[in-house]
């Protein structure tokens, strides 16, 4: 059975070939690669893995997004920010890191003392 | 030196032979490693202090954690409790979220999940990993 990464992953340390990053495109063939589709890192390569996933499109796009969610390492608390494009990860200092919708915040006017 | 954050840190499972990030972890306890000593106090020692030596082994001890559970998520529902229903070591990573994304990589021997449901709570799951050997540290 044959699945496509969707994108760039490790791989096992002890892998035969000793490859550790196989990249976005690659063909995984397993017994159990409908597994990698089900969680959403990859997509059907053949009619086997196509019909063992037994999900729909709909819960495939869901599965898609949640994982590149969590393989950046989000936060539950942060997965409303990162649905909604305003950051892509963190930083090392543990600042979110602006994703395409991020919108700088407005800085509030200072109320001028009044002069009585 | 530095003070590194643990927002971003990934646990990652390996399915398929590829490392597959675990949904919804909340916190990590890193593995309890210990090296192993035997007790070698005798009778003419004159010290108050017990004595022990190292064996030259180490105990791997277990990886556990938190996270928010879903039923019916394929990665816990099938990747996680599959290690209950067919138990099987499995190659577990932490990447921890430092600058140079330094990995912890090991064997994990036995799994254990449990989980708690609570009204003011969302779902919560706790699983614990016993370590085979000890982890492999990236430099």
């Amino acid at each position: 059975m044959k699945c496509k990464l969707l994108l760039a992953m490790n791989r096992t340390p002890d892998a035969a070939d000793g490859r550790s990053l196989l990249p976005a495109g690659e063909i995984i063939e397993h017994p159990d690669a409908f597994r990698l589709v089900q969680i959403g890192c990859a997509e059907p390569a053949d009619d086997e893995c196509a019909t063992s996933h037994g999900m729909t499109a709909e819960q495939l796009a869901a599965a898609r997004h949640a994982y590149v969610r969590t393989a950046a390492g989000i936060w539950p608390e942060d997965f409303a920010a990162f649905d909604a494009g305003m950051m892509t990860g963190y930083s090392p200092d543990g600042s979110p890191i602006p994703g395409p919708n991020y919108v700088e915040p407005q800085e509030e006017d200072e109320e001028e003392p009044d002069d009585e | 030196m530095a003070f590194v954050i643990c927002k971003g840190t990934v646990l990652k499972q390996t399915i398929s032979n590829v490392l597959t990030a675990v949904a919804q972890v909340i916190s990590l306890d890193l593995p309890d490693m210990e090296s192993e000593t035997f007790e070698n106090d005798t009778l003419d020692n004159s010290s108050a202090g017990i004595p022990h030596t190292p064996t030259g082994r180490s105990e791997g001890g277990k990886a556990s954690g938190e996270l928010f559970f879903d039923p019916a998520l394929t990665g816990h529902k099938t990747s996680l409790l599959g290690l209950l229903t067919t138990p099987a070591t499995c190659v577990w990573v932490i990447v921890f979220a430092d600058t140079g994304h330094t990995t912890w990589t090991f064997t994990g021997a036995g799994f254990s999940f449990g989980g708690t449901v609570s009204l003011k709570e969302g779902l919560k799951g706790k699983f614990s990993i016993k370590l085979s050997g000890l982890p492999t540290f990236s430099s």
